[in-house]
């Protein structure tokens, strides 16, 4: 009776952590939530060397997580109490989203020292900024890409 | 017992509450040729939003003309723009924020 039970159990046990392994792969993704060009300036007069920086932060789905624990969990009260938790964390964290959140806003505030360590004359072309996702389950990498051209004359 | 599970959920989410942000855009532009690198200038404007109640629309040309301000006489080049929002309990703030090179002649 014991030995079944226990059976039973990592047989279950297999069967979710097979699931989430099939899940893991098919949710890993790429996804854009903005892009932008800025203006051209195609003198000949001038050498295009391309640059591009990229900065990015961790994101985590705070939300996703307590849904997956309820699918792992077996009992009616801990469930309640996963969703009570769910709730306090949509109220805590009330707003807008791109992406998942992060844990802080400025991991792109260095972009302007960034495409200037690239060019530093700050004869820029050509500029597209870039945001964008890399999603996975439960966390992310919140992504903001700058690609242009430095002007150097010929 | 009723009380205390509602005070500590209450306890919980205002600590909780804060910590999170999200940022939607970060445009980079504006750049003019043969002006240099200057002077590095920076402006943040805010806007809180109480449970979806907007009582401030005018933070982003606000900020476009204090972020002016900082550069008077001169041309500001290379414009990085981020607008963001820091998540709340029950409020949050949306930001938006300019980054520039001045330069004056």
């Amino acid at each position: 009776m014991h030995f079944s039970l226990k059976r039973a159990f990592f047989k279950q046990l297999a069967v979710k952590i097979s699931q989430v392994g099939v899940f893991s792969l098919l949710s890993s993704c790429a996804i854009l939530h903005h892009a932008q060009v800025s203006d051209i300036d195609d003198d000949k007069k001038f050498k295009r060397i391309a640059f591009d920086v990229k900065v990015n932060e961790s994101g985590f789905s705070l939300d996703e997580a307590l849904r997956l624990s309820k699918g792992f969990t077996s009992s009616k009260q801990a469930r309640d109490d996963l969703e009570q938790v769910r709730l306090i964390l949509a109220l805590s964290n009330m707003g807008p989203q791109t992406g998942n959140p992060t844990f802080n806003d400025t991991y792109a505030d260095q972009i302007l020292s960034a495409i200037l360590k690239e060019c530093p004359s700050g004869n820029v072309t050509e500029v597209k900024s870039i945001r964008e996702m890399r999603k996975y389950p439960v966390i992310s990498g919140e992504i903001v890409k700058i690609t242009g051209y430095c002007l150097v004359p010929n | 017992m009723m009380l205390q599970k509602i005070a500590g959920s209450l306890f919980i989410a205002v600590m909780l509450g804060a910590c999170t942000h999200s940022v939607h855009l970060v445009h980079a532009g504006g750049f003019i040729k043969g002006l240099g690198s200057g002077t590095r200038i920076e402006h943040t404007e805010e806007q809180k939003v109480y449970m979806g109640f907007v009582f401030d629309n005018e933070y982003v040309d606000r900020g476009y003309q204090s972020f002016q301000k900082m550069c008077e006489g001169g041309t500001i080049h290379g414009v990085v723009t981020r607008f963001s929002t820091s998540h709340g309990f029950l409020h949050w703030i949306n930001k938006v924020r300019y980054e520039g090179l001045c330069v004056k002649s």
